[in-house]
């Protein structure tokens, strides 16, 4: 992956995207697909919207009428921000931040769907696995989450 | 720190018990929990950018949330330890608040 997607930081909070271009419409139809499920109550979307108060249900609930609405506004606006700007060779940091918000975002849900867990071998997708496909993806957007990762890295004081 | 048991603090006496005083006074906690989907390079990096914490306490926190299952992140009031979990949210990191007991 990293032959074919390399991200560096160029000056000025900014950064290039090299990607090819079926990658960058599918990283788009993902954003796409993740934003009317924002709206749902699919259990798959529970690491989206974690419990603050573990201890305290009542606290918890109020803690969700406001949060949930926030997190949901936050998502919506960075998913918008990586569809109009994934053809873009060049990026701000914010942006980049957007990409790497909805690819966590996305990898967050489809690996809550394939209920993954510490012990499994991303080497090892057996292709009789039924959510083969699923976990295809999910493998692809760690790869692009690490090069994001390490790009933004690369611009913060150790 | 008296030995005697029976000597007061010197809290107000009458309007709170003592245990309610101490119990607004103590401090939150902010955790960060294990899970087996974050990525451990994304961990270190959002702990850098909400906190801003150097790199090196940023690994080791996250270090200590994957070998310890949860690590604390930090100590405040209230309020500042709700908006921290909330950002820490935002990110998809798995974060909860207690109060030190």
């Amino acid at each position: 992956m990293s032959r074919f997607v390399a991200i560096r930081p160029i000056g000025d909070d900014r950064f290039s995207v090299e990607m090819p271009q079926d990658l960058r419409r599918f990283l788009g139809d993902l954003a796409a697909e993740l934003d009317p499920a924002l709206e749902s109550d699919a259990p798959a979307l529970r690491r989206l919207f974690p419990t603050a108060y573990p201890d305290d249900p009542e606290r918890d609930a109020g803690y969700q009428v406001l949060a949930r609405s926030e997190l949901v506004d936050g998502h919506r606006e960075a998913i918008a921000t990586l569809r109009a700007t994934s053809d873009d060779t060049e990026i701000a940091a914010d942006t980049l931040e957007a990409w790497m918000r909805v690819v966590n975002s996305v990898r967050l849900v489809l690996g809550t769907q394939l209920d993954v867990s510490e012990d499994d071998d991303p080497s090892e997708i057996d292709p009789d696995d039924p959510h083969a496909g699923t976990r295809e993806i999910y493998e692809l957007l760690g790869l692009i989450l690490d090069i994001i990762v390490s790009a933004m890295m690369s611009t913060l004081d150790d | 720190m008296s030995d005697d048991p029976h000597k007061t603090d010197g809290s107000p006496v009458g309007l709170l018990d003592d245990e309610t005083i101490v119990a607004a006074d103590r401090p939150w906690a902010v955790l960060v929990w294990n899970d087996p989907i974050n990525l451990m390079s994304y961990v270190t990096l959002i702990l850098q950018k909400v906190f801003g914490y150097s790199k090196e306490k940023a690994t080791k926190l996250m270090l200590d949330v994957h070998h310890k299952g949860r690590a604390v992140v930090f100590t405040g009031d209230r309020t500042e330890s709700e908006r921290y979990v909330h950002k820490l949210h935002g990110h998809g990191l798995w974060a909860t608040m207690e109060q030190d007991s």
